[in-house]
C-alpha cells in the first residue's frame, strides 16, 4: 500500500531531517513508530500528507503504486490518506459539522461519486460520535477552537472515522490524553481496523499500544529507521529507554 | 451654551459654475483623505444630476422590473432620484415622511440642530461637533448646496415592527451623473427601529453618489441601521452618516461593502448624553480594482457611554482600502468604555490596505482599546483543510467565509442575515 524508498527530506530552510528512510506498509497492517524527540517522526507524517513546508530532496513515496511526490494534499486525501495532527490547528468561524460535510462531499466529488445526502451524513455523524462518546453539540463548535487537548485529539479521530481512510497516520494522538480518553480513542481506531485499512501510529509510549496491538514497531533515529520488529520492542523501550538500542 | 452646536457650517453662497465641483473635492494632502484620491474617481467633467428630474411612473416601473425581481410587500420607503415615491412605498404605522419646508431648510450642512429639540448642553466650548470634519470634507456642503430641502423620516412611538424598514435609494442616471442625496431621520423617545438601506443605480455605469444621512436618536431610543453597498455598475459612492444620541439611546450600524469602484464611508457619532451607546460595524469583501475607505469618528462627550468599532475586510485581486477609526473622549467623559478593532485579510499579493487607528482621550478614568491586524491566509489552517480533501480554492473560500462570518453570524434579523450571507458567503457553508 505505502512504499517509502530511501527518502530524504529537508525543511524550507534546507535543514535535512529524513536521511534515507525505508518503510513498507501493506493492507491491514498496523505499524508503530517510536523514537526520541527530533528524530523525524512528525516530519515523516507531514511529508506523506503533503505539507508544503517540507521538500523531498531524494527518494520516493508511492501509495497504491502511485507516486505521491507531485500530488496536492487534497489529492492524497481523496486517495485514502489521513493524518491525525499532533497539534490540530484552531479554525474560528468554521463549525466541525460543516467542515466534515464539506470534506466528505469534496472527496465524493473527487472520486466521481454522488454526494451524500444530509440525512446520510447525519447518520454517519451520529454513529461515529457515539463510538467516541462525543456530544452532538460539540460538533457544532468551531473546529478545535477552545477544545481541550483531549477534545482536539478526539475530534481528529472523529474526522478519521467519518472519512474512512485506507491509511491513517496518527501523530502522537495519545499525547495529552487521560486514561479514559485513551481507551475511547483506541476504540475508535480499532473500529476502523480491518483487512483493507492500515495505520501508522507515532507514539512515545507503550500504553497506547496496549490498546491497539501493532503488527510492527520501528525505531526512528536521526532520520532513519534503525530497528524494526514486533511489539516486544516497544516494551523493551519502555523499560530501558533508547540507549538500549 | 444650550442646544447642540449652532451654525455647524456657513451659509452657502456659491454660484453654480460648471467647474465648481472640484473645489469641494478634498485632496490627499487633507489628513482625512490620505488614502483616497477622490479626484481619481470623480472626474472634473462629471455632470450633476438635476434635482426633481421627475421620472414618470411608467418609466419608473420599467426601470425597477429590469433590476429588481420583487419589491418588499410591506415596510418600504422608496426614493427615486431623491424624490419620495408614495405609490411604490409601503409605509407602516408610525413612520412619517415629510419634506422640510424652505423655512425649515436653513441650508445648514447639517439639520441636526434645527429640529427644535433641546439637546443636552455641552459644556466645553472648544468641542465643535462635526464641524471640524466638515471643514475638511466639503462634500457635505456640496451635497446641501446641490439638493433640494431634504425629507425627514420620523419614527414615532406608534411604530411597532418586528421586522425591518427597508429604504431604497434608486437613481435613474440617464447619463453618468454625480448624484446627491440627503435624508434626515428622527427616532423618537423610547422607540425602536431597524432600517435596512440599499442604494440602487438603475442607469448608466460610472456614476457617482454623494449621500448624506443624519440620525437623531432621542432619549431611550434604539436604532439599527444596516446598509449594503454592492454597486455592480462601476460607480463611486461617498456615504456620510451622522448620528447624535441622547440619554440611554443606542445605535448599531453595520456596513456591508462588496462592490463599487469607490466606497468611502464617513461615519460620525456623537454620544451627547450619559448611558448612550454606539456600535459601528463593517464587513467587506473587495475585488477587482475596487477601493474601500472606512472613516469613523465616535465622540464620547459625557460620562458613562459605550462604543465599539469593529471592521473586518477581505481584499482580493487589485483591490485596495483604508481604515481610519478614531475614538474621541472629551474631558470629563469619565467611565467611558470604547473599543476599536480592524482586521484585514489579504488574499492577493497586489491588494493593499492602510490602517490608522486613533485614540484622542482627555479623561483619565476610561477603558479604551484598539487593535489592527493585516495578514494573509494562515498556511497551517489551509494545509489542515486541504489534508481533509478540500481543494485549495474551496479551502481559501471557506477561510474567507469564516473570517467574515464573525460579524454576520451575530445579525439577529433572519431576513437580513440570509441576504447578507448570500452576498458574502455564497455557498461556502461555514
Amino acid at each position: 500500500m505505502l512504499k517509502i524508498k530511501n527518502l530524504h527530506v529537508s525543511t524550507e530552510s534546507n535543514i535535512s531531517i529524513l536521511k534515507g528512510l525505508n518503510l513498507e506498509i501493506n493492507k491491514g497492517e498496523v505499524h508503530a513508530i517510536m523514537g526520541p524527540n527530533g528524530s523525524g517522526k512528525s516530519t515523516l507524517a507531514s511529508i506523506v500528507a503533503g505539507d508544503p513546508k517540507y521538500m523531498i530532496t531524494s527518494g520516493e513515496i508511492t501509495f497504491n503504486g502511485k507516486s505521491l511526490t507531485d500530488l496536492e494534499p487534497e489529492e492524497r486525501s481523496s486517495m485514502g490518506l489521513f493524518l491525525s495532527f499532533q497539534y490540530p490547528v484552531e479554525i474560528p468561524g468554521i463549525s466541525l459539522n460543516n467542515f466534515i460535510k464539506t470534506a466528505l462531499n469534496q472527496k465524493q466529488k473527487a472520486l466521481n461519486e454522488k454526494p451524500f445526502s444530509a440525512k446520510e451524513i447525519l447518520e454517519k455523524i451520529k454513529k461515529n460520535a457515539e463510538i467516541l462518546k462525543i456530544d452532538l453539540d460539540f460538533i457544532k463548535r468551531s473546529v478545535n477552537v477552545g477544545f481541550s487537548g483531549g477534545e482536539k485529539k478526539r475530534a481528529e479521530i472523529f474526522q478519521m472515522l467519518m472519512l474512512q481512510p485506507q491509511l491513517s497516520i496518527l501523530d502522537e494522538t495519545d499525547s495529552g490524553l487521560d486514561i479514559d480518553a485513551l481507551k475511547i480513542v483506541a476504540k475508535g481506531v480499532n473500529s476502523l481496523r480491518n483487512n483493507n485499512s492500515s495505520f501508522i501510529i507515532i507514539t512515545h509510549y507503550q500504553r497506547l499500544l496496549d490498546h491497539i496491538q501493532p503488527d510492527f514497531v520501528h525505531v526512528l533515529n536521526e532520520g532513519k529507521i534503525i530497528k524494526s520488529g514486533g511489539s516486544d520492542i516497544a516494551k523493551m523501550l519502555e523499560e530501558k529507554g533508547y540507549d538500549w538500542i | 451654551m444650550t442646544g447642540y452646536k449652532k451654525n455647524l457650517a456657513p451659509q452657502f453662497n456659491v454660484e453654480k459654475e460648471s467647474s465648481f465641483i472640484t473645489d469641494f473635492l478634498p485632496s490627499i494632502k487633507n489628513e482625512d483623505w490620505n488614502y483616497t484620491n477622490i479626484k481619481k474617481f470623480i472626474p472634473d467633467s462629471i455632470a450633476v444630476q438635476p434635482f426633481n428630474i421627475g421620472t414618470n411612473e411608467e418609466q419608473l416601473k420599467k426601470l425597477i422590473t429590469k433590476k429588481i425581481d420583487k419589491l418588499p410587500e410591506k415596510n418600504l420607503v422608496f426614493f427615486m432620484d431623491g424624490v419620495f415615491q408614495e405609490e411604490l412605498s409601503k409605509l407602516p404605522t408610525g413612520i412619517k415622511i415629510k419634506k422640510l419646508t424652505n423655512s425649515e431648510n436653513k441650508q445648514n450642512a447639517l439639520y441636526l440642530n434645527c429640529l427644535g429639540k433641546d439637546f443636552n448642553t455641552i459644556n466645553n466650548d472648544t468641542y465643535e461637533g462635526f464641524s471640524s470634519f466638515l471643514k475638511n470634507t466639503k462634500l457635505v456642503e456640496l451635497n446641501a448646496h446641490l439638493t433640494d430641502s431634504p425629507y425627514m423620516i420620523t419614527v414615532t412611538d406608534a411604530y411597532n415592527c418586528d421586522g425591518h424598514l427597508k429604504i431604497i435609494h434608486g437613481f435613474s442616471n440617464q447619463n453618468a451623473f454625480f448624484n446627491q442625496n440627503r435624508l434626515l431621520c428622527l427616532i423618537e423617545e423610547n422607540t425602536r427601529v431597524l432600517i435596512y438601506e440599499e442604494i440602487i443605480n438603475f442607469g448608466k455605469r460610472d456614476s457617482a453618489f454623494n449621500m448624506v444621512s443624519e440620525f437623531v436618536c432621542l432619549e431611550g431610543s434604539s436604532l439599527d441601521f444596516f446598509t449594503t453597498q454592492n454597486d455592480l455598475t462601476n460607480s463611486s459612492l461617498i456615504n456620510s452618516v451622522f448620528c447624535v444620541q441622547q440619554k440611554n439611546s443606542s445605535s448599531n450600524f453595520h456596513f456591508f461593502s462588496k462592490k463599487g469602484k469607490l466606497i468611502r464611508n464617513n461615519i460620525l457619532v456623537d454620544l451627547l448624553d450619559t448611558r448612550s451607546s454606539s456600535n459601528v460595524l463593517g464587513t467587506s469583501l473587495m475585488e477587482s480594482s475596487d477601493h474601500l475607505d472606512n472613516f469613523i469618528i465616535i465622540s464620547h462627550l459625557v460620562e458613562g457611554c459605550k462604543s465599539n468599532q469593529f471592521f473586518k475586510s477581505v481584499y482580493d485581486e487589485n483591490s485596495s482600502g483604508a481604515f481610519c477609526g478614531k475614538i474621541y473622549v472629551e474631558k470629563g467623559a469619565q467611565q467611558t468604555e470604547a473599543f476599536q478593532q480592524n482586521n484585514n485579510l489579504m488574499i492577493s499579493k497586489s491588494a493593499n490596505v492602510n490602517a490608522k487607528p486613533q485614540l484622542e482621550i482627555f479623561a483619565d478614568d476610561v477603558v479604551c482599546s484598539h487593535g489592527c491586524t493585516i495578514g494573509a491566509i494562515d498556511e497551517d489552517m489551509l494545509f489542515y483543510l486541504r489534508s481533509r480533501g478540500i481543494k485549495k480554492k474551496e479551502a481559501v473560500q471557506l477561510l474567507i467565509g469564516a473570517f467574515l462570518n464573525e460579524l454576520i453570524s451575530n445579525i439577529e434579523n433572519p431576513e437580513i442575515k440570509k441576504e447578507v450571507s448570500e452576498l458574502f458567503l455564497n455557498n461556502t457553508n461555514v
